[in-house]
């Protein structure tokens, strides 16, 4: 079932009737019945797998929970003494670990199976199976959880019907964010009151991500392949492939942010507001800055589940405090955040696809984080001889474009599948740059397709550039067009709904997301 | 609140508006579709039909045919009819006409191709516009029912969004001209030529063996059949059978070459859908395999790798109403078909 049919329209508006009218004890149990029904209509028969999931790492809390309380409980006992308690915490402690990597490991070994096994081992080996709907995005959620309940930063959820509906709420299924059960849980299970405002703001951030992902992402995507693919056959020129590089860049950022902003808008109407997952990556003025602005929940997930604790571990303290002492105080500080970052962008350059190009994308992204903490000294040395000026406006229009030409050097790992094919690509744009031939070349490649439709994705991509700047200037968007005359403000109305509409010329499919088979 | 609803309720209607100027400049003043159900309800009798996609409509001659066999036939062929719009053909013929036979101009591409969108809906709107509203309310529902899951089911609420002619100025212009000169380019009867009143596409070109590359029907469709579409294929069969009506699905002549690069299991497929049809007492022929003495296919017949041109089309039209009356006369027509080796055999000095 497509986002845009007629199917989850009708799941949607149906949803919405009887949540608003439904008692306000009821409200949750309606969203678990509309999930599930989402997932049964989406999910191609692996409905089964989120219930093995949900189901493991729900007792797996539970049972961890009523250790603690049974320590709890000992601890109150003053018959007992303080030796014979700390053995009691040991031996508790070891068995709330125990349970907490069994169900871990269990998880991620599903996902590991199912993700992983058709590209290491062929089709043939998983029997046919069809990697389940969001499959990333609930393992990560419901594994946060466990880790959490853990760690026991909350307490576990005792009811399994409302732990589903976290682990399954309709909206994080598609491509997520990867929300956090602290955050989720007030909103998913009191009761919500609609307006005509906030329905509007709902309806507003739901076609705005349509737009970017119809009339940009969907547009943009088979002009893309022709170039970077070359399923032309051409020889194309390195100018040519630079702006399949930066076709690809709008097209990603439209495909999922627009994914994001449907989904965001879709929970809003339910009074629900997600973990945010995009905030301008493109403004960003370093790479680090860009990973903390993009796919927000990710981010934050492997920094809290990844990062911190690996970086608490015994070898890398004692490597850090060895580092201070040999190399300096500079060194000793930013070996451990290193090694840390290379860990992380490892695993999400797996967490794409157990394939060389996406483990080379994930480490590019590691090197260049490590090199520019570890290179800041030189950095901040080199700007003081230079005597410029790092607070003015040029110096951040520079660190922007700087940011932006890493992290599209970055995107030839990520687009261009085949490893050989990648790096020639990246010879070419060096050696064969051959700017004569880019506008030529585009044209020719531009024959096969609309320049209606190019021009509708160009328009649409300006109008998006023009609404990340209002937000990167802290201004409401929303607020900004009720602002402004009623013509004007419906008439960007229908300009939205017509260009979405009109995509379809270009791309008759739906066409499914970018990030929802991770 | 009063003021808020009077605006949604303008908005939409300012909505509505623009569909209709959208509908005016980019639903295609002229189409296939729309001629095939215009000239259809035009037949005054009819006791054959020719179902299926282009390969039908450029094949079967109803001229031709009608004057050997004695027969009223139309050819209900649409390019890239899919099969469930085939069995809205049956259908739509059954209740209308005293049909007593169904030809399917078929490949196997009839059962493994996906669905072009735009076809579906221009043969759709052509055909609701033919019916009355209640017929086009409930193939309306039909369709949106069968594709509920789609991102077609929302467009097709709108009628431009995936009926539309080519998004490129010129063509816009010349749709928009069309429509001002209430000009249906061909489907006026008068302009259209015999042949094409009874629903054929005439291809006059002759195929270019020196340039037709990769393209045959191997590279251009999907070898697996769909369940989807085998289910609706039976659907087909029974629903002729329950109306006492003769199907017969017949694989129209292609260049020789065309089968001997499908990499597949070509003849395994024919064997398995001749027991498949078989079921039904449905006979099913491959023209390809068919011996010279009924048919002599020629290079200079095709159009391009899967179509007839014109001449092809006069030559089988006229072979295949022979083949069709030895068969009425009881002759066991299976004799006149080659099974794998011998068309192997026969096809050595064959483009």
């Amino acid at each position: 079932m497509d986002i845009y049919s007629v199917q989850f329209v009708l799941l949607l508006l149906i949803t919405l009737v009887i949540y608003y009218t439904i008692g306000k004890k009821y409200q949750w149990i309606c969203l678990l019945i509309a999930s599930g029904l989402f997932y049964i209509w989406t999910g191609n028969g692996s409905f089964k797998y989120i219930l093995l999931t949900g189901t493991t790492t729900w007792l797996g809390t539970v049972w961890m929970g009523k250790l603690s309380n049974r320590y709890a409980d000992i601890k109150k006992n003053k018959e007992i003494d303080s030796t014979e308690k700390k053995k009691i915490k040991e031996k508790y402690k070891a068995r709330r670990r125990m349970i907490m990597f069994s169900v871990l490991f269990f998880n991620f070994g599903i996902l590991a199976y199912l993700k992983y096994w058709n590209d290491i081992f062929g089709k043939e080996n998983t029997m046919g199976i069809v990697l389940p709907l969001g499959i990333s995005f609930y393992t990560f959620i419901s594994i946060g959880y466990l880790i959490d309940v853990y760690n026991e930063k909350y307490a576990y959820e005792k009811n399994f019907a409302k732990y589903m509906l976290f682990v399954s709420f309709f909206p994080q299924m598609i491509q997520g964010p990867i929300n956090r059960y602290d955050q989720m849980r007030d909103q998913l299970f009191i009761e919500h009151k609609t307006s005509f405002e906030k329905l509007e703001r709902a309806i507003y951030r739901l076609f705005y991500g349509l737009f970017k992902k119809y009339a940009i992402a969907n547009i943009l995507a088979p002009i893309i392949a022709v170039i970077l693919d070359n399923e032309s056959g051409q020889n194309i020129p390195g100018s040519v492939i630079v702006v399949g590089i930066l076709l690809y860049s709008i097209q990603q950022y439209a495909d999922f942010s627009g994914g994001i902003d449907m989904v965001m808008g879709i929970a809003m109407l339910f009074g629900i507001e997600m973990m945010p997952n995009f905030r301008q990556p493109y403004f960003s003025t370093s790479l680090a800055e860009f990973w903390r602005r993009w796919h927000i929940s990710l981010g934050k997930w492997m920094r809290d589940y990844v990062f911190y604790p690996f970086a608490v571990t015994s070898p890398i303290k004692k490597l850090g405090k060895w580092a201070n002492n040999k190399l300096g105080k500079h060194f000793g500080r930013v070996l451990p955040a290193m090694l840390g970052n290379l860990l992380v962008f490892f695993i999400v350059g797996i967490w794409h696809g157990a394939k060389a190009h996406y483990i080379v994308w994930g480490l590019y992204n590691g090197i260049v984080i490590a090199l520019s903490d570890l290179l800041a000294p030189v950095y901040a040395k080199l700007g003081e001889l230079l005597h410029v000026n790092t607070r003015s406006k040029a110096f951040y229009v520079f660190r922007v474009i700087r940011t932006f030409i890493v992290v599209n050097i970055g995107w030839y790992f990520d687009r261009i599948a085949d490893m050989g094919q990648c790096l020639a690509s990246m010879v070419k744009t060096v050696t064969q740059f051959e700017p004569e031939r880019m506008i030529p070349m585009c044209l020719w490649i531009l024959n096969d397709f609309s320049r209606i439709a190019v021009a509708l994705a160009f328009i649409a991509t300006i109008f998006v550039f023009f609404v990340s700047v209002l937000q990167e200037r802290k201004i409401d968007v929303y607020d900004y067009l009720h602002k402004k005359p009623i013509v004007i403000r419906w008439s960007i109305y229908y300009m939205i709904i017509f260009m979405i509409l009109l995509s379809f010329f270009s791309v008759p499919d739906a066409a499914g997301f970018m990030y929802a088979n991770f | 609140m009063k003021i808020r609803l009077a605006k949604l309720v303008i908005f939409f209607m300012i909505f509505a508006g623009i569909n209709c100027v959208m509908s005016w400049l980019f639903v295609p003043a002229d189409g296939a579709s729309k001629r095939m159900w215009k000239n259809y309800k035009e037949m005054e009798s009819l006791d054959t039909i020719y179902i299926g996609a282009s390969v039908c409509q450029s094949t079967f001659n109803p001229v031709i045919i009608d004057e050997i066999l004695n027969t009223n036939s139309y050819n209900m062929g649409t390019p890239s009819q899919p099969i469930d719009l085939s069995y809205v053909a049956v259908e739509t013929a059954l209740k209308e006409y005293d049909i007593k036979r169904i030809i399917f101009g078929f490949g196997y591409f009839t059962l493994s191709t996906q669905n072009s969108e735009q076809a579906e809906a221009a043969f759709i709107q052509a055909k609701n516009q033919q019916g009355t509203f209640a017929e086009a309310i409930a193939l309306n529902a039909n369709y949106i029912y069968q594709n509920i899951g789609k991102s077609i089911s929302l467009n097709f609420l709108l009628p431009w969004v995936n009926n539309h002619v080519k998004f490129n100025a010129d063509t816009i212009i010349e749709n928009v001209k069309n429509k001002f000169e209430n000009y249906t380019n061909k489907s006026d009867k008068e302009e259209l030529s015999v042949y094409e009143q009874r629903g054929m596409l005439l291809y006059t070109d002759v195929i270019n063996y020196d340039e037709i590359g990769d393209d045959n029907t191997w590279n251009w469709y999907q070898p697996e059949f769909s369940k989807d579409a085998v289910s609706k294929m039976r659907q087909i069969c029974e629903l002729c059978k329950e109306n006492g009506v003769e199907l017969i699905i017949v694989n129209t002549p292609r260049p020789t070459f065309d089968i001997t690069t499908y990499a597949g299991d070509y003849y395994g497929q024919y064997l398995w859908l001749k027991d498949f049809f078989k079921e039904y007492d449905v006979e099913y022929y491959d023209f390809n395999f068919v011996k010279p003495e009924v048919f002599k296919c020629e290079p200079e017949y095709f159009y391009n790798f899967e179509h007839l041109n014109m001449t092809g089309a006069w030559a089988f039209s006229e072979s295949f109403a022979k083949f069709l009356k030895r068969k009425e006369q009881g002759e066991d027509v299976d004799t006149l078909f080659y099974n794998w080796n011998e068309y192997l055999a026969s096809i050595n000095d064959r483009k």
